[in-house]
């Protein structure tokens, strides 16, 4: 089930996994390697949310989800002193649990409901988190949230160990998600893309498997939380907002549906763009703005389904016509 | 043996009775027709039979167990599997996905297992594709395997359909019109390969349908509702001759009934 590997694609990902990994030797720029950093957050939620967005359900809650994870590592680090590396799980843990009765909720609900129900979730997260002073520092948010140990290795003027950190992190998640969206599950969450009715009637329990990729999405949406919380020290009501979770929507439109590169690809480009255009100040908004509007008007199944058309006209002009399908082609 | 049986199944839209108060008894090993005019109820009482809909009383058993309600994806693993009236396919799907999709049930298809794929997994899920290949050529794709299932033409949607339903390896069938829209070539095959599924691979068989024609042909056993009732029941020639089955169908002039 693992098919569909052309050697470019293998070539181009080791190219680029010994990029990353070497970026730090190269590269002494700290601007560089925070924005690397906020990369491989805004790639950790935009992966989550896709397994998800498979099934053709946009949760807007993943930002609430983040939040989540982030305060657990807030709360657990600063108040209670625990290492972070304890917390870390935890901050997956937690919202992972709680996205199980919600997704329960919500799941009960199809297309713009479920848009409307999960945008609510993730304000009453924002709501609940800003109303409390104590402990959840209200709209102030919480300060001084510890770095991870040893906090010799992990101080604020070096930004390596935290580059270090993200990548693995990142590359974790990916991982995961790109294991099961291209095994048996991953066929399932597409099936139920296509026809749920006709899902349910070859045995597939859509409610079910729903909630799983929910609750999936969930936990990874905490691991960038608690991650965020660790390296940014300070986390407030402001950040997990309901633009946060709408730019991972746009990370994944832009970037296609429909293989895994396109939410990375997307939180990549749409990262950078705006930091590109950081000198052209109070037009920032407005070239970012004009750059949406340019790809979804050129590539309308996003960077990667152009790429991957891209590829397709050239390997059929190369060789004899055969059906392109992702994972479960007939030849393994 | 019976191997399904509803008693006294009832279900209101609103104010609509669609079904009214049915009784129906299929014994493993038949082909049995289910007709009657548009609007009859035929298939929402699919719907009540496969867990897409909950009736508001009565009861549905399965092989002696009580079945009443319970959702549509675990009826699938008890052997009751449905096909729908319009092509529902994956239509983005090729052929053979579609088919390999269907067979779920027989996969080990868990979040666990796709993410800690083992080599059991692995052998059990490239067993799958075997399969799918044989149900493939069993329903007269073979060749078809790399099409996209949504380009295919009317009829080989039909069938391909009926491969998706064979999948999962059901005992009782239900087909909601195979043959609707179907050219007269078309009907034969069909019905031809509805009529192998039972001799060759002993699947019990529900069939709704208007093609009177077909229907008459393969079923020992005709089940007539209209308005969500039961009319008429019995061997075909019974049915054809039964006049308030030729009512229901053809009406009857005033001056008659007077």
């Amino acid at each position: 089930m693992n098919a569909g590997w052309t050697s470019p694609t293998v070539a181009l990902v080791a190219a680029l996994l010994a990029g990353l990994v070497a970026l730090p030797l190269l590269v002494t720029d700290a601007y560089i390697l925070h924005v690397m950093i906020l990369i491989g957050i805004n790639v950790m939620v935009a992966v989550s949310m896709w397994l998800l967005g498979v099934t053709g359900l946009i949760s807007f809650g993943q930002a609430g989800f983040m939040f989540i994870g982030a305060m657990t590592t807030a709360l657990l680090t600063k108040s209670l002193g625990w290492p972070f590396w304890l917390a870390l799980p935890l901050s997956a843990l937690v919202p992972a649990l709680i996205a199980a009765p919600v997704g329960r909720l919500s799941l009960r609900v199809r297309g713009v409901y479920f848009f409307l129900v999960t945008l609510a979730f993730g304000q009453v997260v924002n709501g609940v988190f800003a109303y409390f002073q104590e402990p959840f520092g209200g709209w102030y948010g919480i300060r001084d949230i510890p770095a991870p140990q040893p906090a010799s290795l992990f101080t604020t003027l070096n930004k390596v160990p935290f580059y270090y950190l993200c990548l693995a992190l990142t590359l974790i998640t990916v991982g995961v998600v790109y294991r099961v969206s291209r095994s048996w599950f991953g066929n399932v969450l597409w099936s139920i893309r296509e026809s749920e009715l006709l899902a349910a009637s070859v045995g597939i329990d859509v409610p079910g498997t729903k909630l799983i990729a929910f609750v999936v999405a969930a936990l990874f949406a905490g691991v960038a939380g608690s991650f965020y919380a660790a390296y940014f020290a300070y986390i407030s009501p402001l950040v997990f907002t309901f633009e946060y979770s709408v730019n991972m929507l746009i990370f994944i439109v832009v970037g296609g549906f429909a293989s895994i590169a396109g939410p990375i690809v997307g939180a990549v480009v749409l990262t950078l763009v705006p930091e590109m255009f950081r000198m052209t100040g109070k037009y920032q908004l407005l070239a970012f703005g004009l750059i949406l509007i340019l790809s979804m008007r050129l590539m309308p199944q996003g960077i990667a389904g152009a790429y991957a058309a891209f590829r397709a006209r050239r390997v059929r002009s190369s060789l004899p016509a055969r059906a392109q399908s992702p994972g479960m082609d007939r030849e393994t | 043996m019976a191997l399904l049986e509803a008693s006294g199944l009832t279900h209101r839209f609103g104010g609509l009775v669609a079904v009214n108060d049915v009784t129906l008894s299929v014994n493993a090993g038949e082909i049995r027709g289910l007709i009657g005019p548009n609007g009859a109820g035929k298939t929402t009482l699919f719907n009540l039979l496969t867990g897409v809909l909950r009736p508001n009383e009565g009861r549905v058993r399965f092989e002696e167990a009580d079945i009443t309600g319970e959702p549509t994806h675990r009826l699938v693993r008890r052997g009751i599997v449905r096909t729908y009236q319009l092509s529902q396919l994956f239509a983005g799907f090729t052929v053979f996905r579609n088919v390999l999709s269907a067979l779920h049930v027989h996969a080990r298809a868990g979040f666990w297992a796709g993410l800690l794929e083992t080599p059991a997994t692995r052998r059990q899920n490239d067993a799958q594709r075997e399969r799918a290949l044989e149900i493939i050529r069993f329903v007269g794709l073979g060749g078809r395997e790399d099409d996209i299932a949504g380009s295919l033409s009317h009829g080989h949607k039909r069938l391909l359909q009926i491969a998706v339903g064979l999948a999962p390896s059901p005992r009782l069938l239900l087909l909601d019109e195979p043959v609707a829209g179907l050219l007269h070539e078309d009907v034969d095959r069909m019905m031809a390969l509805v009529q192998s599924l039972r001799d060759v691979q002993g699947i019990t068989i529900v069939l709704v349908e208007h093609n009177m024609q077909a229907v008459m042909r393969v079923c020992q056993h005709i089940t007539v509702l209209q308005f969500g009732a039961v009319i008429a029941d019995g061997s075909p020639a019974a049915i054809a001759a039964d006049p308030k089955v030729i009512e229901a169908y053809l009406g009857v002039f005033e001056n008659d009934a007077a």
